[in-house]
């Protein structure tokens, strides 16, 4: 069984499969089709479900082997998933805000879930992808990019989300839309990497209008810390750790 | 006697020039400057000059110390990498404009300046590169106008301007020592002592992108914290024209900056 | 039970006569903290660092931090904060600073190098001179004023220091102010804030007055606090 979900960004795709999964009984899987390089919400919902089988771009013909949300971004054609949901026992929901006008995903999905309000995008959207795996951000830099980044320094934002290794060894979950305000930037709950640059996925994915891709790489770069001082905060985290071991 | 009290100019001459005629408006007999002449902005040789045509005693703040000495500042004296990367960007790009006479300028500029029970620094009177919050502990602040040896201490650095007014301190000390007698409890006690942030000229924080400094009257210790409207526009399309970082720009339109908070504000490098 | 000794400033045999005493005491020390100036332009310097080096048998392992001469040693060597040693010089001279070169090997100068600032141990903070650098000479004449500063810096209770040579014992006992602040936006009520009781302790000196030597008992677990005088050498036998 398929479930695929649908939506347009920000409406809270992501949101909604996290609250399935809290209610299910049975192996649970999850896609998302051409993540693969910044699995963000993959790791998100991981991070909250660790029983969550994964799949990856190539395991598509195993989909059927777990009660499987597919979750398809909305910069896919849906006329180009549609093949694969044709193979299965498929599901489609659409999630859709009230004041947005969507024929195309109504017609396609057997469920409709009310989504959340978004600010309707008037241009053309541009989407801009950062793969940081292996790179260590330091949080107030990284938290003041953000912050930038979300009033509108480097262009009109729509949706932003990331996942981000900061020099305390843990991954951070961000995840921006206009109106919901308050910066959400969280620890995920997954081990700390204190050993050298981290081997696992990290970035961020940025949707909006008129973005300077240019400099919002370049500050991204900013914030990262140089390969050289990376074992030395590693170490701090580590004495403290142990500090607070011994307190207890 | 009205004084006019200002602070980190940054580079930023509209901004000057806007708070120099509000202070002409203001009636204010005389201007002192907290330092921070230049960094950031697009003309500093241009306010430098025009200060020293005015005359206006001023300190060293920790832009103008790192122009003259050379980038010592310690990592620890930025809030983030972020804040770090930009900051060289802005003192290498400023270091290449300064002509040699501002340069010799801000290097004879002293630390502090004394006058009568006013004292005027740049961050405090430790180092120009403390950060004197107004949430910092009462009796820190207290301190650290007491080691001024003023009533009233002056300072900026924080760009974002407020009073704090610190009253009926007291302290109450016993000292033991095996040579002498048993001695009584004594009772400290220090009359009251003000802090006055100016603010910012050039590149403000408090949230809009107004220009603040402050005018003192000496006889009635009335403050007055003064916003002043200026073409922020201009000076943003000088960051951008000089090559300077855009977000510079940015950020002056919007009196706004979220980095410069360091962890431990009182933090003073050894180095 | 501590000992909390500073200012052996190269006098091997003020040393041996303080160790000797602490091992006098009825309750058990178990911790020996030494704060700095263990060397000063004295050819006996070396001598009083192998003995910190090597303890006897039974002996405790002295806890070392630095102190203002070792600051000047580093000075000297170009280790330092500063790359003159121009508070040695003002103060002393520079016949001293040559006296302080040729009594210290690099090695030493290296070993000490290795030491600590100081210890925060237990809400106690021990320190040669105070949180703001080895020079801060903190004495029962400094206003309530710094010493509080000196204290929420490390947001300890108790200050252990040594840079006087003075035993003193300075008991802030509490405190108040108002605090009003006013901004561009908003004016915020006036709050009084309090101080916590605290204190200040002057630990002695142990080389400097030949024949003399002072030193501080304490035990964090009780709060006692003693000073101890040890008479040696040819003064042995008057006072105590």
């Amino acid at each position: 069984m398929i479930i695929a979900v649908a939506s347009p960004p920000g409406a809270g795709k992501t949101h909604w499969i996290r609250q399935q999964l809290a209610q299910a009984d049975r192996p649970v899987g999850y896609f998302s089709p051409k993540t693969d390089s910044v699995p963000i919400d993959a790791t998100y919902l991981q991070s909250e479900y660790p029983q969550l089988k994964l799949y990856q771009t190539g395991e598509e013909a195993e989909l059927d082997k777990t009660i499987t949300y597919l979750e398809i971004p909305w910069y896919l054609d849906l006329a180009g998933i549609e093949p694969l949901l044709q193979n299965f026992n498929s599901h489609r929901v659409a999630i859709i805000p009230g004041d947005i006008d969507s024929t195309e995903l109504e017609t396609w999905a057997d469920e409709i879930i009310p989504g959340n309000n978004i600010t309707k995008p008037t241009k053309a959207l541009q989407i801009h992808r950062g793969v940081l795996t292996g790179e260590i951000l330091d949080f107030d830099s990284l938290a003041t990019f953000w912050l930038e980044l979300t009033q509108g320094a480097y262009g009109e934002v729509v949706r932003a989300k990331g996942i981000f290794d900061l020099v305390d060894g843990q991954i951070y979950y961000g995840d921006f839309t206009p109106g919901k305000s308050e910066l959400e930037f969280k620890p995920l709950n997954l081990p700390r990497w204190l050993n050298g640059k981290p081997d696992r996925k990290s970035g961020f994915e940025i949707v909006g209008n008129n973005l300077d891709k240019a400099e919002i790489a370049q500050t991204v770069r900013d914030c990262c810390v140089s390969e050289s001082a990376i074992n030395y905060y590693q170490q701090q985290v580590k004495e403290s750790l142990a500090t607070e071991l011994e307190a207890v | 006697m009205k004084i006019a009290v200002m602070s980190c100019i940054h580079g930023n001459y509209a901004a000057l020039d806007a708070v120099l005629l509000d202070i002409d408006q203001q009636q204010a007999e005389k201007i002192y400057c907290l330092g921070d002449l230049v960094g950031y902005g697009p003309y500093p040789n241009a306010v430098v000059e025009q200060i020293r045509s005015l005359d206006i005693p001023t300190v060293q703040g920790c832009w103008d110390e790192d122009i003259v000495e050379g980038l010592n500042a310690c990592e620890c004296s930025y809030p983030s990498l972020l804040a770090e990367k930009r900051g060289k960007i802005a003192h290498e790009w400023t270091n290449k404009q300064v002509n040699p006479e501002v340069r010799e300028y801000l290097a004879q500029l002293p630390h502090t300046y004394k006058e009568d029970n006013l004292c005027f620094v740049h961050g405090s009177p430790n180092s120009n590169h403390e950060y004197l919050l107004p949430e910092m502990d009462a009796f820190t602040a207290l301190e650290r106008v007491l080691s001024s040896d003023a009533d009233i201490l002056f300072c900026g650095h924080t760009h974002v301007p407020y009073v704090r007014t610190l009253d009926s301190g007291q302290l109450q000390v016993t000292v033991h020592q095996p040579s002498k007698n048993e001695q009584p409890t004594v009772s400290f006690n220090t009359p009251l002592k003000r802090i006055i942030n100016v603010g910012s000229v050039g590149e403000p924080r408090h949230g809009r992108p107004n220009a603040t400094y402050v005018i003192y009257d000496t006889e009635t210790t009335a403050v007055n914290l003064r916003e002043v409207e200026y073409d922020y526009q201009t000076t943003c399309a000088a960051i951008l024209d000089a090559g300077l970082p855009p977000i510079f720009a940015w950020r002056l339109a919007r009196g706004l900056e979220f980095a410069e908070k360091a962890d431990d504000p009182t933090h003073v490098c050894e180095r | 039970m501590w000992a909390i000794l500073s200012g052996i400033e190269g006098n091997i045999a003020a040393y041996e006569a303080v160790l000797a005493d602490i091992k006098r005491q009825r309750v058990k020390v178990e911790q020996l903290y030494i704060l700095g100036d263990i060397v000063a332009a004295n050819p006996d310097s070396e001598k009083v660092i192998k003995r910190i080096q090597n303890p006897l048998p039974g002996e405790l392992e002295p806890q070392v931090c630095i102190g203002w001469w070792e600051e000047q040693c580093f000075a000297l060597h170009g280790l330092g904060s500063t790359a003159e040693p121009t508070e040695l010089i003002a103060r002393f001279g520079k016949e001293t600073a040559k006296l302080l070169w040729d009594s210290l090997s690099r090695e030493t100068v290296q070993w000490l190098r290795n030491c600590h600032f100081g210890f925060f141990e237990l809400d106690c903070l021990l320190i040669h001179g105070s949180t703001i650098s080895v020079s801060d000479e903190l004495t029962p004449q400094t206003p309530p004023w710094q010493m509080l500063d000196r204290l929420q810096r490390v947001q300890a209770n108790h200050l252990f220091c040594g840079r006087s040579g003075q035993v003193f014992e300075y008991q802030l006992q509490g405190g108040s102010v108002n605090s009003s602040v006013m901004t561009l936006d908003q004016p915020h009520p006036v709050q009084t804030i309090t101080a916590p009781k605290r204190r200040v302790v002057g630990v002695g000196n142990v080389g400097r007055e030949l024949g003399k030597a002072t030193y501080t008992l304490y035990s964090p677990y009780s709060d006692s606090l003693e000073f101890k005088t040890v008479y040696y050498g040819s003064k042995k036998g008057f006072g105590n």
